[in-house]
């Protein structure tokens, strides 16, 4: 390909696309697209998939009257067909300071946000290479918020690739406004992939959720988190300091880790009922997850309950 | 407050240890940019607040424990309220003195006495003290308590001042509890600064039995706290001149002097060497030495002679030792004269005895001694102008009532040094007065006819039935008795010695116990009807010879009396030449006073000689169930104070504990170790 060539081309991981293979990005609800494509669309169209008859209308089109219907029945109905149509992939990536964590209590070497940028650039890859459009939006601080609206054009993978290459974990968080922000301009349905640690308030999360949901937008998310976040094993006292910009906390993990697990566990508790009452397709990753399995699995599991299933 | 070892206080910045360890603890955090601060902010806002006081609480007690670990180690003593806080509180103080001229030894290398050091840690102990009541007793002078205000008044009532003369610990005691039963005192303390010397402390005398039970039933309860200085000289020599007369031969006077140096030493084997010691002798100006040559324990001098004026029939002398740590034993004061008449009275209800008895004391046994005897009968004795001059009492009759005036008299006669020999009364029954510890039982006679009865054992190695210097044994053997009176002896209050005694373990020689002097009971007469005793000769008068030997030393007033064992009047002064001591003090110190007529020479008795210290421990056992603190002076610190004062350690010790203790708490209630999870699909889950 001639995208690989160019700026972030590197994001482009052939070990996890040659894992995930052929298998096929699958929207759960029907998609709206322009042209016609592998998912379903609400409209009822003249592919070969028989949808309904319904009772013949002054102004429908006459061609499609059943005639062999109304010889039976004596009754004008009219047959509708499925109509299939393209998918729009709609990435969201938080780039805000804390997607730089790395891991190994900070001593990582691959961030959040370089399993955010493999993560996109491998679901752009496939959106694109089965003529889906794909699109992304960048939620990190709110006055940097970016957007690359979808497009099917094969080459549209470059602009997406050089954006991702040129964020910058920064700043604060915008993910909650960044998802209302898309979920009120992305007008056609979507496939949003939310890829974020989504360290915010778990009401907010799922406000911003149901409002996608809202908007017939099928929403995935890839839930970004360490090993050291959720065990806290950290073993001498340690100045914590938030990448955001917010407090610092020098804290003796052996006074703090009950009380950092209990919140940590009501917030899980918390986003597990996002994840019911927004229906999200939600996917915990750890930093040092094989990618490849990850990905194969949000695949697998999507054309399992895709609309053709 | 002070510190017994207040070298320790160096340690005091140690308490910054746990400071620093916290701050260079908290130089080394790692940090982390950490994206969830969200749950770290939300379990550290709750305990944030609580952390920085646990922090500090942990600060605190780290260093409380390192500080009450040093100030402990210190040993801290107080008094005042300090001490109070730690001790409990007191309401009256009396101080009992051993002034005693042991007190006066420099232990080696200290730079001050034992008295100083006791007295240092006193006054020391007093000023932190603020005890409504104190009351000093001397112990040289044990029968009065004296009241004073502060620990200065000490020194003016001359306490820092070591004596010649012995000390009665017993009755400076008997003269506290006295104080404290009249006064009625509250919760009481007898503080006590002494070397615990045996022949001060008595512990065989049966005062210290009713002692410790009058202390125990004080109804506000006493504590008894003894300072003392048991340090023990490396080397010490002493000299005492044993006799000294004056004879004149061909119109030309001479002294003619015995003395005695003894040497002391704790180190093993040296008494086995050598040494020459330089006896100065000092009289009437004149000074010469003599050379000495010392040979294990004890060098004596022997008729050593000294030309004096043959004017002068009267003077008086000093034998001197190069001055050694121990002062008091290093000069010895004379006085020669006249040699004394040794009179005995012979008090007797039976006519035999008395001449029998007067014949043999009269016998001239040694050529510088005169000799003379007196008999009275028992109705007769008057003791006031009876006992003037009298060395020996024969006391034939019925012993007197104990507490009468008859035994307080003879009591006085033993206590100057007099002797008495006591002999059966004719009409003795076993129901007679007790004195000191013994009566008479009833009389025995053998069968006319049949052999009397011959002593079975008798101690030949001492006392009056001793083997002569020349090894000559007494024959007690041949001594064969038809009449002879039991001898009841009860051994509570009072120690007795079996000189001889008689088949079937019966007394018939008996010692009791005297401060000085002597009291013999014997139980038979030297009459012919009783025996052989006068018949045979021998016995009879090296027994009476050897008491009139015994109470001549005390007739050797001529040359010497124990200080502090004679009243002094008023008209008594220091003779320019050998007076020392305020006049206060004349009868306690060594030297040589006169009163215009006669001179008397003044030593330290011969017990303050004994270097036998008595352990602490068993000092302790004396007071029995009564509350005793005691405390050696340690020499190495100026600013010790003995064991006067509270040692309040224990507070110290528990502060440390409750920092260590309550540090142990802070870090368990607040360092629970987070919850593991070991797999990691479970905590990704």
């Amino acid at each position: 390909m001639s995208e690989t060539t160019s700026k972030g081309a590197e994001l482009l991981d052939r070990a996890v696309l040659a894992r995930v293979g052929n298998l096929p990005l699958c929207a759960r609800r029907a998609m709206i697209g322009s042209v016609s494509g592998r998912h379903r669309s609400p409209h009822r169209g003249s592919s070969v998939e028989f949808a309904e008859y319904r009772s013949y209308v002054p102004g429908d089109d006459l061609r499609r009257l059943d005639w062999r219907a109304y010889g039976r029945s004596d009754r004008f109905y009219v047959k509708e067909f499925e109509a299939d149509t393209n998918l729009r992939l709609v990435l969201v990536v938080d780039a805000s300071g804390s997607m730089k964590y790395a891991g190994e209590q900070g001593r990582g070497t691959r961030t959040k946000l370089d399993v955010a940028r493999s993560l996109s650039a491998v679901l752009a890859q496939i959106a694109l290479r089965q003529s889906d459009a794909a699109g992304l939006w960048v939620a990190d601080d709110a006055d940097r918020r970016n957007r690359i609206p979808p497009r099917r054009k094969p080459s549209h993978l470059r602009a997406i690739l050089a954006e991702l290459a040129s964020l910058e974990p920064e700043g604060s968080t915008s993910l909650v406004e960044t998802l209302h922000l898309a979920a009120e301009q992305e007008q056609r349905r979507a496939l949003f992939v939310v890829i974020s640690d989504l360290f915010a308030p778990p009401e907010e999360l799922k406000g911003a959720f149901q409002h996608l949901a809202y908007r017939n937008h099928d929403v995935a998310v890839f839930h970004l988190l360490d090993r050291d976040e959720l065990e806290f094993r950290f073993d001498r006292p340690t100045r914590f300091v938030d990448p955001e910009g917010g407090a610092t906390i020098v804290a003796d993990p052996s006074t703090v880790a009950r009380k950092y697990l209990a919140a940590l566990k009501r917030y899980r508790d918390a986003l597990d009922e996002v994840v019911r009452t927004a229906d999200l397709d939600h996917h915990e990753v750890l930093l040092d997850a094989d990618l490849g399995q990850v990905v194969a699995d949000f695949l697998t599991g999507r054309a399992g309950s895709g609309a053709r299933s | 407050m002070n510190f017994l070892q207040p070298w320790v206080l160096w340690g005091l910045p140690l308490i910054a240890i746990p400071v620093v360890i916290h701050l260079m603890h908290k130089r080394r955090h790692r940090v982390v940019e950490w994206g969830a601060m969200m749950f770290l902010l939300d379990g550290a806002k709750l305990s944030r607040g609580r952390q920085r006081l646990r922090e500090i609480l942990l600060l605190a007690m780290r260093t409380l424990a390192v500080l009450g670990l040093l100030l402990g180690v210190g040993r801290p003593i107080a008094g005042g309220w300090v001490g109070r806080v730690g001790g409990e509180a007191v309401d009256t103080i009396i101080v009992v003195v051993d002034r005693s001229a042991s007190m006066a030894e420099h232990v080696q290398g200290a730079p001050e006495s034992k008295l100083a050091a006791g007295m240092r840690a006193l006054r020391g102990a007093l000023e932190v003290t603020s005890a409504p009541e104190l009351v000093m007793i001397d112990a040289v002078r044990p029968g009065r308590a004296q009241r004073f205000t502060s620990a200065a008044d000490l020194s003016v009532l001359g306490m820092d001042e070591a004596t010649a003369a012995a000390s009665d610990m017993p009755a400076a005691f008997e003269t506290a509890v006295t104080y404290l039963q009249e006064s009625a005192a509250g919760r009481s303390e007898i503080w006590v600064v002494s070397d615990g010397q045996s022949s001060d402390w008595a512990p065989a005398d049966g005062r210290w039995q009713g002692l410790a039970a009058a202390m125990n039933d004080l109804p506000a309860g006493v504590r008894v706290r003894l300072t003392l200085d048991q340090t023990e000289r490396a080397e010490n020599l002493g000299v005492r001149v044993t006799r000294v007369r004056r004879v004149v031969e061909d119109g030309a006077a001479e002294l003619v002097l015995d003395a005695v140096v003894n040497r002391a030493s704790a180190a093993e084997g040296s008494r086995d060497t050598a040494m020459r010691v330089d006896l100065a002798i000092e009289v009437g100006g004149a000074r010469s030495v003599a050379e000495l040559e010392m040979v294990g324990s004890e060098a004596r001098l022997q008729g050593h002679r000294i030309p004096v004026d043959s004017v002068d029939e009267e003077g008086f002398g000093v034998v001197e030792l190069v001055a050694d740590g121990r002062p008091s034993d290093d000069r010895f004061w004379f006085v020669f004269g006249d040699d004394p008449t040794l009179e005995t009275l012979v008090v007797s209800e039976d006519e035999d005895v008395e001449r029998i008895a007067r014949i043999a004391s009269e016998l001239p046994f040694d050529p510088t001694l005169r000799l003379t005897s007196r008999g009275i009968e028992p109705t007769e004795f008057d003791g006031a102008t009876g006992l003037a001059g009298t060395s020996l009492v024969i006391w034939q009759a019925a012993l007197p009532e104990e507490g009468g005036e008859v035994a307080a008299l003879l009591e006085g006669f033993i206590g100057t040094g007099g002797v008495i020999l006591f002999l059966p009364p004719g009409a003795a029954d076993g129901a007679g007065p007790r004195y000191r510890g013994v009566r008479w039982g009833t009389w025995n006679e053998v069968v006319v006819g049949d052999e009397g009865a011959s002593p079975e054992t008798w101690r030949a190695d001492d006392d009056l039935l001793a083997t002569g210097v020349d090894g000559t044994p007494i024959p007690v053997g041949e001594v064969e008795l038809y009449r002879w009176c039991e001898i009841d002896v009860d051994g509570s209050a009072y120690t007795h010695q079996t000189l001889a005694s008689l088949p079937g373990a019966e007394r018939l020689l008996v010692r009791a116990g005297t401060p000085s002097g002597g009291a013999y009971f014997l139980g038979t007469w030297p009459t012919p009807g009783a025996g052989n005793l006068a018949a045979q000769g021998i016995v009879l008068v090296a027994m009476i010879q050897r008491a009139v030997d015994l109470a001549s030393l005390s007739q050797r007033s001529a040359s010497w009396r124990d200080a502090g064992a004679v009243e002094l009047g008023a008209d008594w002064r220091p003779t320019e030449e050998a007076g020392r001591g305020a006049l206060s003090a004349l009868d306690v110190s060594s030297g040589v006073v006169s009163n215009g007529d006669q001179w008397l020479a003044l030593n330290r008795p011969d017990s303050e000689d004994e270097a036998a210290l008595h352990p602490i421990a068993s000092l302790t056992e004396l007071f029995g169930d009564v509350d005793v603190v005691t405390a050696e002076v340690a020499r190495s610190s100026v600013k010790d104070d003995g064991g006067l004062l509270e040692e309040i350690w224990r507070v110290f010790m528990v502060l440390a504990l409750i920092g260590v203790l309550a540090e142990a708490l802070l870090c368990v209630t607040e360092g629970d170790a987070p919850p593991v999870n070991d797999d990691p699909e479970e905590a990704a889950a």
